[in-house]
């Protein structure tokens, strides 16, 4: 296992994917800053607030990871690798588990690539940030556990699948989708919070508190959104990757309810990987 | 194409698409004086709704259509058999850009049935016209984009990655182009009116007319002007106090300018394609 991973380890590291998609995500984050600063120079702004800029790398890693882990993982069973590796003796969740740990580490360092390079060129910029250094540590580190189960999600995808052109497809769509659901999701929500904040004579004072600090309170029904309804979209509220790196963005701490990102993004991962290494158990790779 | 299971696959699609884009728009709660015009603003904003989703699902379609041909020779084999490769690429332009139009056409007829409940009410004949038009035109011209990459690009992955990829820089670009020309038509009008308005937000003659420039040619620009077509017919003016024939005759400017986006597409592509290496 510790040889494949290796292995491993050196095929990403040695072929263009990766390279491209650093390459790729260096040009990123410095245009934006690049962007930033002729706009701030055409229309003479003193302040400038460049904070909420520095997750546009988790909120793209969904369509990222697409790309990475199907010409990484997919690539293998279009040229066969995946049979010889059965053939040397290794067990089929070992090559699974390879492929989720290399994958995940590639997505950590693309991700901590652009939060780096977009601080340090906003810096040279702009000068300091607004938000404390300790608290983009940490909701970047949230961030780390939502890229790994982005990464487990479309490996789970690519392995059952078993083609690189289908997993591409198949997991660009679902970046794709999940990017539209999730921007729709935070829309409907800020509305339904909106709504709440003119209820101040119904909601408990306690909850009211709640919403006036982290502007949106759990479990209060509207009269646009409520019941299951409301439950379903706050699970995916907090579950979905793409909705927590759209609220990171605008947060100076830690945002409410962290511990059920944090615990969602685990038991995808777990759940993901589950899957996919059972399913990929039971294929017929002949 | 038509026998392939790609087409059905996204035919069927198409269709549960239409009827959810119905479903979704129509339960949303509409305001008691718009209620009697809902189905109208219901079917244009599923029209919207369709030309932005297909933008994509032409990126999938036509790369697994035509890179299939590559990856197993039929596009050597054609050459082969004595067809020349400008008229093996049109042949795929043309069957791509069927494929497209049949399924809007489809998309169409779905979104039209409810009109045979609730009436008409609401509706601007012209304005849909001119929207059924567009859309028209845009398929086109996306397919002459998307082949253009799918005849250069051998690799099916690749190709599917560079043009959602292209599809994504496209939409976003035109995204933050439409941003800067409202603003700035905003605060004009604003600051004519002798109201607030925001000094920075107002661009200057020749950055003005480089951004309406791209505001103009970009296919992406007019999919996401198709919500608001009158507008952007207008230039940014009160639509009801243009005329009908000044905003067809827009409308004509725009397709010509289509026109010759596609040909400068396809002819690029057809050199292009060429000279490419097909072993």
């Amino acid at each position: 296992m510790i040889k494949l991973l290796k292995a491993e380890f050196a095929r990403c590291f040695s072929g263009k994917v990766f390279w491209l998609i650093a390459l790729f995500t260096l040009v990123t984050a410095s245009s934006f800053n690049f962007i930033k600063y002729i706009t701030v120079k055409r229309e003479h702004q003193t302040e400038v607030f460049n904070d909420g800029m520095l997750y546009i790398g988790l909120i793209s890693i969904g369509m990222i990871a697409a790309i990475f882990v199907a010409f990484h993982a997919g690539g293998e069973f279009d040229e066969g690798t995946v049979r010889n590796k059965l053939i040397a003796g290794n067990a089929k969740t070992g090559i699974y588990l390879c492929h989720l740990a290399v994958s995940s580490v590639a997505m950590v360092i693309i991700q901590y690539l652009f939060f780096f390079t977009f601080y340090v060129c906003s810096y040279l910029f702009f000068g300091a940030f607004h938000h404390s250094f300790s608290v983009m540590m940490q909701l970047h580190l949230m961030g780390v556990l939502g890229t790994i189960a982005v990464t487990a999600f479309m490996l789970m995808i690519t392995m059952i699948v078993r083609s690189r052109t289908i997993a591409v497809t198949v997991c660009m769509t679902a970046a794709v989708i999940m990017f539209v659901i999730g921007v729709a999701l935070i829309n409907e929500l800020e509305e339904h919070s909106m709504e709440l904040m003119a209820m101040e004579d119904i909601i408990s004072p306690e909850k009211y508190a709640i919403l006036n600090k982290y502007s949106y309170v759990y479990g209060v029904d509207s009269e646009s959104l409520s019941g299951t309804k409301l439950a379903v979209k706050e699970v995916l509220y907090d579950g979905l990757f793409i909705c927590q790196a759209f609220r990171f963005s605008s947060e100076r701490e830690l945002p409410y309810h962290w511990e059920f990102m944090a615990v969602y993004n685990i038991a995808i991962t777990l759940v993901t990987t589950l899957i996919g290494s059972v399913t990929f158990r039971r294929l017929d790779l002949k | 194409m038509f026998r392939s299971k790609l087409f059905w696959i996204f035919m069927v699609l198409s269709v549960l698409f239409s009827v959810h884009s119905i479903y979704d728009e129509a339960t949303r709660p509409v305001m008691d004086s718009y209620s009697a015009e809902a189905y109208g603003y219901v079917f244009e904003a599923a029209l919207y709704i369709y030309i932005m989703a297909y933008c994509f699902a032409a990126a999938v379609i036509d790369s697994l259509f035509i890179s299939r041909e590559h990856a197993d020779g039929t596009v050597r084999n054609k050459i082969i058999s004595g067809h020349s490769r400008a008229y093996v690429y049109l042949t795929e332009l043309i069957v791509c850009t069927v494929t497209g139009l049949i399924m809007f056409i489809v998309n169409l007829a779905i979104i039209s049935l409810p009109f045979l409940k609730f009436g008409i009410h609401g509706m601007d004949g012209w304005v849909t016209m001119r929207r059924i038009i567009l859309i028209a035109v845009l398929i086109i011209v996306i397919n002459a984009l998307f082949v253009l990459f799918s005849m250069l690009i051998s690799s099916r992955a690749s190709s599917i990655v560079w043009t959602i990829v292209f599809m994504i820089i496209m939409i976003v670009s035109s995204g933050l182009i439409q941003e800067k020309i409202s603003g700035d038509s905003w605060s004009r009008n604003r600051r004519e009116a002798g109201e607030y308005y925001n000094e920075s937000e107002i661009l200057s003659v020749t950055e003005r007319k480089v951004y309406k420039a791209f505001d103009r040619i970009l296919p992406t620009n007019q999919v996401l002007h198709t919500y608001d077509i009158d507008d952007y017919l207008s230039d940014y003016k009160d639509p009801s106090t243009v005329s009908q024939k000044k905003l067809n005759t827009a409308l004509a400017g725009i397709c010509i300018l289509d026109a010759v986006t596609i040909a400068v597409v396809t002819t690029a592509g057809i050199a292009l394609f060429k000279r490419k290496d097909l072993k």
